[in-house]
């Protein structure tokens, strides 16, 4: 756990090095809400609980904090697992690592890291993190691995994200 | 003698003309009555109309793109319908601080007249904006005087605006009264790229006219294997294309007042006096534009070879704009040391 937390203050602070080098319009000042669809399966390795279909939606607000590096949010949706719907809800940090640019016309996407924690109205106790990408500020793909402490089980998902806010940069 | 400075379009390769005008003006001593800007020209006449060439020399070696330029995610401002991949904020800031309320009025009182062209999206005319008291008049362009110092920063600013790249400007909108504030302007270089046919409307006798385009044309060695890499190029061509264009007028005039100027000669040689001469070749239409007017010498500085500075001029590099700088002042020296024995009464 010390060296994961080591791990993200490095990424941390070479990434806000470099942002602040040069112009970035990735992770730029201000709010987004994400819509979510996920998809995954639950799985217990050795366990004798056996893999389990998992889907879900939900919303994801976040706000940025540290330009073209950070931003915080939290999760709020309904999961679908083992024939039981239940709530999903937890606090989430999105560490930008790389602007994918084009050399004159500037950004079009963005490669960040998940790192996030769910507490579950079906008493789930999850924390985990993933990877995503953001395309246009549109359209956010990735995918997360989380452990349920509780359950002592793995969820992983793919998911689709839809920004649903809009964007308020200026046009002149 | 009455001289013009014509500034051709090209963003950050602006640079280079600010190293043959800190020459032409520091070397040379020379002073221009009337200043033609178009685009990154627009941007270095009012500061050449006024002498300030340190002024200049700062601003064109120390700018980069984040003073210039703010960058989007490119695929988000298409979704989202915007006017323009960038938008002009940073360069914006300068020029307020730079051409202040206080440059203005420096600007109106000059005696200096300075002319800044851009294009309006609503008629497709190409707007010149003046100082000028008794500016220019012509069936090819329409001149607008400045009325006050917010529309000379906005015509700046359009005539900087180059488009798709970065958004129209209503230049009119601070002027009360006028009938078309929403009216948007943008490069004057998108018809006229070097001013030299205004330029050459006005009294003057000679004109400097400084171009950012090659001089030596080299094939290009690569594929363009992409959507950008094919764009710079084509906005290459296109600018190569309208500055050729812009200077042929301008020579056939001048070739055309160099042909009566020799007829009259002829005449004189062959015993015909003064007055009947200049009774043949004055006619009732006071507006003709070969009536009275003596050839101009017209010379033409640019780069030898590409300057670089991305499409359209838009990468500001300042260790890349230092070196064009330099290169300006080589071109100059070059073009000088290239004329005729008592050409010129300045070198």
């Amino acid at each position: 756990m010390k060296n994961l937390i080591v791990l993200f203050a490095f990424l941390f602070y070479s990434v806000l090095i470099s942002a602040q080098a040069s112009q970035d319009p990735e992770f730029t000042k201000g709010f987004i809400l994400l819509g979510k669809l996920s998809n995954g399966f639950t799985s217990g390795f050795k366990s004798s609980t056996p893999d389990l279909y998992l889907g879900g939606i939900g919303l994801n607000p976040q706000i940025t904090v540290a330009e073209n590096v950070l931003r915080v949010g939290a999760n709020a949706g309904m999961t679908y697992n083992n024939k039981k719907l239940s709530g999903l809800f937890g606090p989430m940090l999105a560490l930008k690592i790389k602007t994918l640019d084009t050399k004159y016309m500037g950004s079009y996407a963005n490669i960040h890291l998940l790192a996030e924690a769910n507490w579950g109205t079906a008493k789930q106790q999850m924390a985990g993190g993933g990877l995503a990408v953001e395309l246009f500020k549109k359209i956010h793909l990735g995918i997360t691995a989380q452990r349920d402490y509780h359950f002592n089980t793995w969820w992983f998902q793919s998911f689709i994200g839809v920004s649903l806010s809009k964007s308020k940069e200026s046009d002149d | 003698m009455k001289r013009a400075l014509v500034i051709s379009g090209g963003g950050s390769k602006g640079a280079f003309s600010v190293g043959v005008i800190k020459d032409l003006v520091q070397t040379y001593h020379l002073k221009f009555d009337v200043l033609v800007g178009t685009s990154t020209g627009a941007l270095i006449t009012p500061l050449a109309a006024l002498g300030m060439i340190d002024k200049l020399e700062e601003l064109y070696t120390t700018v980069d793109n984040n003073q210039i330029i703010k960058k989007y995610n490119f695929g988000q401002r298409v979704i989202d319908g915007k006017v323009s991949i960038f938008s002009f904020e940073p360069l914006k800031s300068i020029i307020n601080k730079t051409y202040n309320d206080a440059f203005f009025n420096n600007l109106m009182m000059s005696g200096r007249d300075l002319y800044i062209t851009t294009v309006c999206l609503q008629t497709q005319k190409l707007v010149v904006f003046t100082n000028a008291k008794n500016p220019v008049m012509s069936n090819y362009y329409q001149v607008q005087k400045f009325v006050n110092a917010d529309q000379f920063r906005a015509a700046v600013l359009a005539s900087a605006s180059q488009p798709v790249f970065t958004p129209p400007v209503k230049v009119n909108e601070s002027v009360a009264g006028d009938a078309h504030k929403d009216y948007q302007f943008v490069d004057g270089g998108v018809r006229e790229y070097a001013g030299v046919a205004i330029a050459a409307d006005t009294d003057v006798s000679e004109i400097f006219t400084v171009l950012h385009s090659a001089r030596k044309f080299k094939p290009a060695a690569n594929q363009f294997t992409d959507i950008f890499s094919v764009l710079q190029q084509t906005i290459d061509m296109f600018i190569t294309d309208v500055s050729e264009n812009d200077l042929l007028l301008p020579f056939q005039y001048n070739a055309a007042l160099k042909y009566i100027q020799s007829v009259k000669n002829n005449m004189k040689d062959l015993g015909v006096s003064e007055a009947d001469i200049n009774k043949y070749f004055t006619l009732s239409d006071l507006t003709n534009r070969f009536q009275n007017r003596l050839p101009l010498k017209i010379h033409v500085i640019q780069p030898e070879n590409p300057l670089g500075g991305g499409p359209g001029g838009l990468d500001f590099n300042p260790t890349e704009m230092m070196d064009m700088l330099a290169n300006g002042r080589l071109a100059l020296q070059s073009y000088v040391a290239q004329l005729p024995p008592d050409s010129v009464d300045w070198a």
